[in-house]
C-alpha cells in the first residue's frame, strides 16, 4: 500500500502541536507574573573627594511606585573586560541604599577614561530583577578667593588629573555657585570653566555670614553628562556680621518684664487706695480697744 | 438715749425675720440649696468632660459665663457706687435700702468670679494667677482691682453691720434664737457701747470706706471695659466701653435693688420700710438712666452706621437680621430704653408693680445687650468663619451652661436668705439716728468744731 | 600616594555632609516623603569602600543636629529663642491650589485630631471684582503681639529668633489670647486625648508635644526641626513649593526645592503682610496671587461638596 506521505506529516505535525499545546496549559499554573523593578543609580562626589554611589530600587509605576526594601544589590567595577566586584549593598525601608568610596581608592577606567560602575537586583518570587549601568569620570575641584580692586573673586578650578599625575583643566563645565544656610543652600551664580578651566563669579557684599561673619562656599555641577555631581565647600570670612545675642525682649507690653512706669503706676494706685482702706480699719480696731477699756 | 430707744423699738418691728427659722424658710433653702448642688454637679461634669460640652468653641471662645460674669460684676456697683453715694450724701429716705444694696454687692463679688473659674480651661492650675502673674496683662489688672473691691466691700459690710450687732447683743434676751448666734453677736459686735468715741470712729471709718469704695469700684469694672475696648476685634476696639459700662452698671444695680425691695415689701408685708416714696424716687432715676443709656447707645450706633466699615457691616448686618440676632438686639433696645419711659414715665401705667416690673425687663434687657456685645461680635473676626460645622461658626449655649446660669441665680436667692436671717435687712440702728447729726469731714469749717 | 584617612574624621565628615547629601538625593528623587513626627532612632549601618579596597561597615550618622542642642529645651529655657536666627515664612498665593497637604502634615506631626486646624486655608476674595484665591494661613509670629500681651500668666511668650511659642504647662485656658488674635490663629484643646499629659518631663514648647487638655495651642514655627535643619512640617508637605520658610537674618527662605533671597524676593514680587494697618507686625508674609498656577475652582476637588457650597456663599458676600 502507498504511504500518504502528505497526511502522514500532517497528522505528525497535528500531533507536536497538540503536545506543545497541552504542555503549554500545564505549564500556565506555576509560572507568576513577576511585578517589574527600576534600579536608579547616582553618582555623587563629595565635599571630601569621597565618592558616593546612590540606589533606589522601586516596584510598580507611577503613582503606585514604592521602595523594594531589603534587598541586595550587587556592585560591581569593569575593568578593562574583567569584572570587579566591589561589593553587595542592601536597600532601607525607601528602597535606597548607598555606598561611599573613599577618595584615594583607584578605579580602573575603559579607554575613554569613564570609571564604569554595574548595579544589580536579582530579583526574588515575586520580583524581576533589574540592572544599571553608570559611567563616569573624576573631576576634581579647587575654590579659592581673592580680592581685586577691594571686589571679591571667587575663582572655581575645575581638572582632571591624569595617569602621570597631571592636572589637565576642564572646559565648559556648569557650575552653581552658592552659599550654605540653614534649611538649604542659596545658590548666588552660574558660571561656566573657560579653556583654562577656571569659573568666575563676583561674590556680592552683603551675604549674611555667622556671629563672626564666617561662610561657607558651596560649589556644585549639577549632573554632568560625564562627571555626575560634584560638590565642593569651603569656609571664608566675607559674610556680613549677625547679631546672635540672646537677650530677652526687655521691658515692654509683649516682653517679659512689665515696663517700669506701668510697675510704680499700679503700686502708687494701689497704696493709695490701701493706705486709706488700713486707715478705716484701724479706726474700728480702736473701736474695739476702746469697748474692752469701758468694760 | 433717744435714738437707743428708738433702735430698740424698731428691732422689735424687725425681730421675727431674724429669729429662727421657720418651715418656709427652711424649704425655700432646701429647694435653693437642692438646685446648687445639681450645679456643683454639673460643674464637675464640666471640669471632667473638658469645655467640649458647653456651647464654647475656636471662634466664640467666651459665651454665656462671661456675659454672666460682666453682667454680675455690674451688679456690684449697688452697694459700691449708689450705696456710697448715699452714704456720703447723707440722703436720709435711702437709710433703710444701705444693707441691702451692700449686700447685693458682696453676693455679685462673690458669685461673678466663680463665673470665670468655670470659663477656665484648666481651672486646676487657678493659682498660677497669683504664682506667675504678669502685670501688662488686663485680666491681672481685673484680678487686682476685684480682688481690692471684694476686701473693701466685705469690710464695708461689716462696718455698717457693727452698730446692729451691739443693739443685737445688748437685746439678746428678749430674742428666740440659739445661744450660738448671740454668742456671734457679741464677737462680732466689737466691744461697741455706742460712746461717743467709738461712734465717732465708726462714722469716720464708714466715711473713709464709702469714699475709697466709689473710685475702686469705678476702676474695676473699667478695666474690665477696657478688657474689650482694648482687643482689637472690630465691634470691640471702642473708646465708648469704659463710661458705658460704668453706666450700664449703676444702671443694674438700682434695677436689681428695686426688684428686691418689692420682693420684701410683698413678701413680708414691709410697706412702711420700703415706702411708695422709694419706688418713686428708685423709679425715676430709673428713667434718668434709661435716657443717659440710650445717649451712650445712640452715640455709639451713629458713629457706627455713619459711615460703616466692611467688618463692622458685617455684625451690624446680624443684629438687624431677625433669623440671627435681630429679635435679641429689638427686645435688649425696648427693655432698655423705651420701657422704663413708657411704664414708669407715663403717670397712668405707674404703680409699684410696674416699676418692679420694668425693672425686671431692664435687668433682662442689659443681660441680654451683654449678650450681643459679646457673641456676635466673636461671630465676626477680620477672616471670616469658613467652616461648616454649625456649633463651630455659631455660639449656641448648652444645658450645661443655662444650668449654671441658673444656680448662680439660686446662689445669689440663697445668700440673702441666710443673711436675712443674720441681722434686719434694714440697719436698724442708722435709722434711728438722729438726722443731721454725723456731719460729713467737709462740711466742718473749722478744726474747732470737729473735736 | 595613598593617603589614609583617619577613620574619626571621616565620621565626623560624614555626619556634616551625609545627611545633606542623602536630603538632596532623596529630592532629586522626586518622591516627597512625609516625614514621621517620631523620632525613631534605629542604628544603621552603612558601607564604605576603603582606599585599599575593603570593605568595612560605619555606623550611618543619625544625629542631624545642625543646631546644637539639638534636644528641644524645656520650661524656662524654652523661653530663650535659637540665638541669631529670625524665622520668617513666606508663602507664595500663587501657587496654593487648596491640596490641605500643608494642614494634614501639621496635625500629623503635632499629633492633632482632624478639627484641629493650626494651619488654615481659606478661600478669600478681596473685592467683587477681583478672583478668588486660596490664603493658607498659620500663626504669624508676629513682631508685637496681641496675643502675648493679654496673658495674664505668661504661659505664652515671643522669642528672640520670632516664634511665639504656647508653654502649656503655665496656660490656665482663659482663652484671652484666642480672643485677642485678630486673626483667629489660635485654638483650644477642648477634647481630652489618651496622649496628651499634663506637666510631662518631656514636654517642651517647641515640639508642643504631648498636648494638654483645656490648654491653647497654634502654629510654633516648628523650632525644634529647625534645629535639625529641617522646614517645618507644612514647608515640606505641600505639593506645590507655595510655603517658603527660612532665616531673616541669613536673608534665605527655601521651599525645600528652591532657595531665594528673602528681601528680594518680597521685594521683586511685591510681598505684603496680611492686616498690615494693624500694626501686630507679622512674620509671615505672602506673594500675591498675580498669574496663578491652577484656576481656584481646582481647589474645590480636596473638599466635601458641603464645604464647596459654604465656601462660595462665604465669598459670595
Amino acid at each position: 500500500m502507498r504511504t500518504n506521505y502528505t497526511l502522514n506529516s500532517i497528522v505528525l505535525l497535528l500531533f507536536i502541536f497538540c503536545c506543545y499545546m497541552t504542555t503549554d496549559i500545564k505549564a500556565e499554573p506555576s509560572a507568576q507574573k513577576k511585578t517589574r523593578t527600576r534600579l536608579k543609580v547616582y553618582y555623587e562626589k563629595l565635599s571630601n573627594n569621597d565618592k558616593k554611589i546612590s540606589i533606589i530600587l522601586t516596584q510598580g509605576s507611577g503613582k503606585k511606585a514604592s521602595g523594594v526594601e531589603n534587598a541586595e544589590i550587587f556592585l560591581t567595577a569593569i575593568d578593562n573586560e574583567d569584572q570587579i566586584e566591589l561589593t553587595s549593598i542592601e536597600t532601607d525601608a525607601n528602597g535606597e541604599a548607598v555606598l561611599i568610596i573613599e577618595s584615594n581608592y583607584t578605579f580602573s577606567t575603559d579607554e575613554d577614561g569613564y570609571t564604569v560602575i554595574h548595579a544589580k537586583y536579582n530579583g526574588n518570587d515575586s520580583l524581576k530583577s533589574a540592572k544599571k549601568k553608570i559611567e563616569f569620570m573624576d573631576l576634581n575641584i579647587d575654590i579659592s578667593f581673592e580680592i581685586i580692586d577691594s571686589v571679591k573673586h571667587i575663582s572655581v578650578y575645575a581638572f582632571e588629573i591624569d595617569s602621570h599625575g597631571n592636572k589637565n583643566p576642564v572646559e565648559g563645565v556648569d557650575l552653581n555657585i552658592g552659599v550654605e544656610r540653614l534649611f538649604s543652600t542659596l545658590f548666588l551664580e552660574e558660571a561656566e570653566t573657560d579653556e583654562e578651566g577656571i569659573g568666575n563669579m563676583e561674590f556680592p557684599d552683603d551675604i549674611p555670614g555667622d556671629s563672626i561673619g564666617n561662610i561657607k562656599v558651596i560649589v556644585k555641577v549639577d549632573e554632568h553628562d560625564d562627571y555626575g555631581t560634584i560638590t565642593k565647600s569651603s569656609k571664608i570670612n566675607w559674610g556680613t556680621i549677625v547679631e546672635y545675642s540672646n537677650a530677652s525682649n526687655g521691658r515692654s507690653l509683649f516682653g517679659d518684664e512689665a515696663p517700669l512706669w506701668m510697675i510704680i503706676s499700679v503700686f502708687i494706685v494701689l497704696i493709695g487706695a490701701w493706705y486709706h482702706f488700713i486707715l478705716a480699719t484701724i479706726k474700728v480696731i480702736k473701736i474695739k480697744k476702746l469697748g474692752q477699756k469701758s468694760v | 438715749m433717744n435714738s437707743n430707744l428708738k433702735a430698740k423699738e424698731l428691732l422689735e418691728e424687725y425681730k421675727p425675720f431674724i429669729e429662727k427659722p421657720n418651715k418656709l424658710w427652711i424649704t425655700k433653702a432646701l429647694i435653693l440649696s437642692a438646685i446648687i448642688c445639681f450645679g456643683i454637679y454639673v460643674l464637675i461634669l464640666q471640669v471632667i468632660e473638658g469645655h467640649i460640652i458647653t456651647g464654647m468653641r475656636d471662634n466664640v471662645v467666651w459665651g454665656v459665663y462671661i456675659v454672666n460674669f460682666v453682667f454680675v460684676l455690674g451688679l456690684s456697683y449697688a452697694g459700691a457706687l449708689i450705696a456710697g453715694i448715699f452714704h456720703l450724701g447723707r440722703v436720709e429716705w435711702a437709710k433703710p435700702l444701705q444693707r441691702i444694696l451692700k449686700l447685693i454687692t458682696l453676693f455679685s463679688l462673690i458669685i461673678g468670679p466663680i463665673y470665670i473659674l468655670l470659663c477656665l480651661g484648666r481651672p486646676d492650675r487657678l493659682l498660677y494667677l497669683f504664682i506667675h502673674p504678669r502685670l501688662q496683662s488686663p485680666i491681672i489688672w481685673d484680678v487686682i482691682a476685684i480682688v481690692t473691691d471684694m476686701i473693701f466691700c466685705i469690710a464695708y459690710l461689716y462696718f455698717t453691720y457693727i452698730k446692729d450687732f451691739a443693739l443685737l447683743r445688748d437685746n439678746a434676751p428678749h430674742l428666740n434664737m440659739y445661744n450660738w448666734r448671740k454668742r456671734m453677736y457679741k464677737f462680732l459686735a466689737l466691744g461697741y457701747q455706742n460712746t461717743p468715741e467709738q461712734s465717732k470712729l465708726l462714722n469716720q471709718s464708714l466715711d473713709i470706706m464709702a469714699a475709697i469704695i466709689i473710685p475702686t469700684s469705678i476702676v474695676a469694672y473699667s478695666l474690665l471695659a477696657w478688657l474689650f475696648g482694648m482687643n482689637l476685634r472690630p465691634g470691640w476696639h471702642s473708646s465708648i466701653f469704659g463710661p458705658f459700662f460704668v453706666l450700664s452698671a449703676v444702671y443694674s444695680g438700682i434695677a436689681l435693688l428695686i426688684i428686691i425691695m418689692w420682693i420684701y415689701r410683698k413678701q413680708y408685708k414691709m410697706e412702711k420700710t420700703f415706702t411708695d416714696n422709694h419706688f418713686m424716687y428708685l423709679g425715676f432715676s430709673l428713667i434718668i438712666l434709661s435716657l443717659f443709656y440710650g445717649y451712650f447707645s445712640f452715640s455709639q450706633y451713629i458713629t457706627d452706621w455713619y459711615n460703616i466699615q466692611k467688618t463692622t457691616e458685617l455684625f451690624w448686618d446680624k443684629y438687624l437680621d431677625f433669623s440671627q440676632y435681630g429679635i435679641i438686639f429689638t427686645l435688649s433696645a425696648l427693655f432698655v430704653v423705651f420701657v422704663p419711659l413708657i411704664f414708669i414715665g407715663i403717670p397712668w401705667f405707674r404703680s409699684i408693680n410696674s416699676i418692679a416690673a420694668v425693672s425686671l425687663l431692664v435687668l433682662v434687657g442689659l443681660w441680654l445687650k451683654r449678650y450681643l456685645m459679646i457673641v456676635p461680635v466673636l461671630e465676626t473676626p477680620y477672616i471670616p468663619i469658613q467652616d461648616i460645622r454649625e456649633d463651630w461658626a455659631h455660639y449656641s449655649a448648652t444645658w450645661v451652661e443655662w444650668s449654671l446660669s441658673i444656680t448662680g441665680i439660686a446662689l445669689f436667692i440663697l445668700f440673702f436668705l441666710i443673711f436675712s436671717k443674720l441681722a434686719p435687712i434694714v440697719p436698724v440702728s442708722e435709722m434711728a439716728e438722729e438726722k443731721g447729726k454725723n456731719k460729713l469731714i467737709v462740711f466742718y469749717k473749722t478744726k474747732r468744731e470737729l473735736s | 600616594m595613598k593617603k589614609k584617612e583617619d577613620p574619626g574624621n571621616r565620621r565626623k565628615f560624614l555626619k556634616n555632609t551625609l545627611a545633606l547629601g542623602t536630603a538632596a538625593f532623596t529630592a532629586g528623587a522626586g518622591a516627597v516623603l512625609a516625614t514621621d513626627g517620631a523620632k525613631g532612632k534605629s542604628v544603621e549601618k552603612i558601607k564604605v569602600l576603603t582606599t585599599e579596597g575593603k570593605v568595612i561597615e560605619i555606623e550611618k550618622p543619625v544625629d542631624d543636629c545642625k543646631i546644637h542642642p539639638c534636644e528641644p529645651p524645656k520650661g524656662k529655657e524654652a523661653r530663650k529663642g535659637i540665638p541669631g536666627r529670625s524665622f520668617v515664612m513666606v508663602i507664595d498665593l500663587a501657587r496654593c491650589k487648596n491640596a490641605r497637604k500643608c494642614i494634614e502634615g501639621c496635625q500629623k506631626g503635632h499629633d492633632l485630631i482632624p478639627s484641629q486646624e493650626w494651619m488654615k486655608v481659606y478661600l478669600m476674595k478681596d473685592n467683587p471684582e477681583s478672583e478668588p484665591y486660596w490664603f493658607p494661613k498659620n500663626c504669624f509670629h508676629c513682631d508685637n503681639p496681641p496675643c502675648v500681651k493679654v496673658c495674664p500668666v505668661g504661659a505664652t511668650f515671643k522669642r528672640t529668633d520670632n516664634a511665639v511659642l504656647v508653654d502649656a504647662d503655665r496656660c490656665i485656658g482663659c482663652k484671652f489670647c484666642i480672643s485677642a488674635c485678630p486673626y483667629s490663629a489660635r485654638i483650644l484643646n477642648w477634647t481630652d486625648k489618651e496622649s496628651y499629659a499634663s506637666n510631662d518631663p518631656n514636654y517642651s514648647p517647641e515640639t508642643s508635644l504631648p498636648g494638654q487638655h483645656g490648654t491653647v495651642s497654634k502654629c510654633d514655627f516648628c523650632p525644634d526641626r529647625a534645629r535639625e535643619g529641617k522646614l517645618p512640617y507644612c514647608a515640606t508637605n505641600c505639593p506645590m513649593g507655595a510655603i517658603y520658610f527660612g532665616d531673616k537674618n541669613e536673608d534665605a527662605v527655601t521651599n525645600g526645592e528652591e532657595t531665594l533671597r528673602f528681601r528680594q524676593l518680597i521685594k521683586e514680587r511685591t510681598g505684603y503682610r496680611f492686616l498690615e494697618e494693624l500694626g501686630t507686625q507679622p512674620n509671615v508674609y505672602y506673594l500675591p496671587p498675580i498669574d496663578k498656577m491652577f484656576p481656584y475652582e481646582r481647589g474645590f476637588s480636596s473638599v466635601s461638596d458641603e464645604t464647596k457650597e459654604m465656601l462660595k456663599k462665604s465669598i459670595s458676600d
